[in-house]
């Protein structure tokens, strides 16, 4: 059996994988990186294309919490994991819950000038910034009908450079971190995925980790990773499956939190853009509500027509025209990740409450109010059975509309299957991400974080990562 | 960069990974609106690849519906109440907007890969890319 030895083993290559390995290797310490899926140039896939969703997502985007509703996700998998495939939408973790999370799971140095100051700093290593540009008409319109109506909307900064004739570049891992941590001296390790972490069975420590390398014929062969600090960051499903995989399960996968979200394909008396995703939100209802613009090639937009009726035809034949806009809630409800023996993907369920449901109407309702305010002339919730709306007068239909059984939901952000903190009772780890009873153990990624934080979690990912990896460089 | 890796292993063991059932590629037929034979065909092999992508605990459950729900379409067929593709269809459709969950879903889960496929794969799509052999 092969095996390879390195002082620190990072697990994952995302948003907190890359944070982890550059921040390590540029103090000087051996860091290895295994990630599951392949490494592409970064250009090498149209964003939200076919080709992209096939060689980047896991089970090619198409993924499930089961529940009533179920509600569907996607996650990357590649070096770079999610961060080189989702929009680049970078927003901070708000003060107010940084305080409320310090306070209800006794988080240490988890204030919001700490966290501001790593913040600032992967801030700058990215590029995050506003259009030097007009926005493009998918991301006007909301800020049109917001506006119009009274309503707070902003443009969200992103992980985006931009060069002298504006056209943008999303600074995504494998485009910054992943190579600044490579000149560093860590090894990054594609195509790798962990069977289990390798513990040691007297006093829990992290060994180390067995993993199953393919190689580009298809092969498959087992290597024997040893390491002094073992640093998950796998994501939120499939950290602690790998967790749970390895024997690990005191408050692992409990408590997943995520941004449930409703659609609208939107039909307007003038083209939209499609090749981006809007960067105006509108606000007004925030933190427990968000609306902003989804991807819109032609794919998506047959599929979100196609969720209010089969009579598509005629707007399908406009899809210039159309865009794809979506309302994201904070969930009262939560979930679950179960790893099952004898299976590679965990089971995942999610319990949306009542008042998750009348949320999410009420975001429904929002959404096509904002739409139809920014001049749309057609609205195709994506609830069963529709119907479509063209004035204000048929929005009201949706809050009856708005059932178990009629909403077809999604969303991309997971999150707080092993939170952290000092309260032993509800957390998997201490306040830096060390796992309670096995030394040398860490997570460092969206699980961590006690909730879903009602916007885009890269940023407070990233931070929170960063602030971690500080620590345990102190402890090396 | 790479260690050398000298051992090799049997792979582990795919129980998500069976080909498409015979009533899923009909269900796939159904739902399609690609006139073109070829567009009808990178719709199939992607929705196949699609099904053998998903996660094992999904890939059962969705096998054991389509044991179910293709034997009832068969006793449909031998009664004669579905006698080609366009009624098939329409019984999609009626399951689609069904109160059981798990029936609607599985009819919803087929149409979306079918229409992000024809969409995305057809002669009319954003770029016209082939599906690629990852």
């Amino acid at each position: 059996m092969a095996s390879i030895t390195t002082e620190v083993l990072v697990i994952g290559s995302g948003a907190g994988g890359a944070v982890t390995a550059v921040r390590l290797a540029e103090s000087g310490h051996d860091v290895l990186v295994v990630e599951e899926g392949p490494w592409f140039d970064a250009d090498e896939h149209e964003p939200f294309s076919l080709p992209e969703m096939v060689a980047k997502y896991r089970h090619r985007g198409a993924q499930v919490a089961l529940g009533n509703p179920a509600v569907a996700f996607g996650e990357g998998r590649c070096v770079g994991g999610s961060t080189e495939v989702n929009s680049g939408l970078f927003h901070r973790l708000p003060d107010h819950l940084a305080e409320e999370w310090q306070r209800t799971y006794d988080i240490d140095d988890f204030d919001p000038a700490t966290l501001a100051r790593y913040a600032t700093r992967v801030e700058t290593e990215l590029g995050v910034s506003t259009l030097p540009t007009a926005p493009p008409p998918s991301s006007a319109a909301l800020e049109r009908g917001a506006t119009k109506l009274g309503w707070r909307n902003v443009e969200f900064a992103r992980v985006f450079r931009y060069d002298e004739q504006g056209r943008g570049t999303k600074q995504t891992m494998s485009r910054t971190l992943l190579p600044k941590a490579v000149s560093a001296g860590a090894r990054i390790l594609p195509d790798c995925r962990v069977l289990r972490l390798r513990l040691h069975p007297g006093d829990g420590r992290a060994l180390g980790a067995r993993c199953e390398r393919t190689h580009p014929d298809g092969g498959r062969e087992i290597l024997d990773v040893d390491a002094d600090h073992v640093v998950v960051c796998a994501g939120a499903v499939q950290t602690p499956a790998l967790l749970q995989r390895s024997g690990v399960r005191r408050n692992i996968g409990r408590g997943l939190k995520l941004h449930p979200t409703v659609k609208i394909a939107a039909r307007f008396p003038h083209p939209v853009d499609h090749g981006d995703v809007p960067m105006h939100r509108v606000t007004e209802f925030a933190p427990h509500l968000t609306i902003g613009g989804s991807a819109s090639r032609k794919g998506q937009i047959a599929m979100a027509l196609a969720e209010a009726t089969h009579d598509i035809d005629d707007a399908l034949a406009d899809w210039d025209n159309v865009a794809v806009y979506y309302a994201a809630i904070r969930s009262e409800g939560s979930g679950r990740v179960r790893a099952i023996p004898g299976l590679k993907a965990p089971l995942i369920t999610y319990k949306l409450t009542d008042a998750d449901m009348s949320r999410l109407a009420r975001g429904l309702v929002h959404l096509g109010e904002v739409l139809l305010a920014a001049g749309a002339t057609e609205l195709y919730p994506s609830l069963v059975g529709g119907p479509v709306a063209r004035r204000l007068d048929d929005i009201g239909q949706w809050w009856d509309r708005s059932t178990r059984s009629n909403s077809n939901l999604m969303t991309v952000h997971l999150t707080s299957t092993v939170r952290m903190g000092n309260d032993r009772a509800l957390t998997g780890t201490d306040s830096y991400g060390q796992v309670w009873d096995h030394p040398h153990l860490h997570v460092n990624d969206a699980s961590l974080l006690p909730d879903a934080p009602g916007v885009n979690p890269q940023a407070a990912i990233m931070t929170i990562a960063s602030r971690n990896t500080e620590h345990l460089i102190t402890s090396l | 960069m790479s260690p050398s890796v000298v051992a090799a292993d049997r792979p582990p063991r795919r129980i998500g990974s069976t080909l498409m059932l015979r009533f899923e590629r009909e269900v796939v037929t159904a739902l399609g609106n690609a006139p073109e034979q070829s567009t009808r065909g990178a719709v199939e092999a992607f929705v196949d690849g699609s099904l053998r992508a998903l996660p094992e605990p999904i890939r059962l459950g969705l096998l054991g519906e389509t044991v179910i729900l293709g034997t009832y379409v068969g006793l449909l067929r031998a009664a004669g109440r579905v006698e080609d593709t366009v009624d098939l269809r329409r019984r999609l459709d009626a399951w689609e907007g069904s109160r059981i969950s798990y029936l609607r879903q599985y009819v919803h889960m087929f149409r979306s890969l079918v229409l992000f496929a024809e969409n995305e794969l057809g002669p009319d799509a954003t770029d016209a890319e082939q599906e690629p052999a990852v």
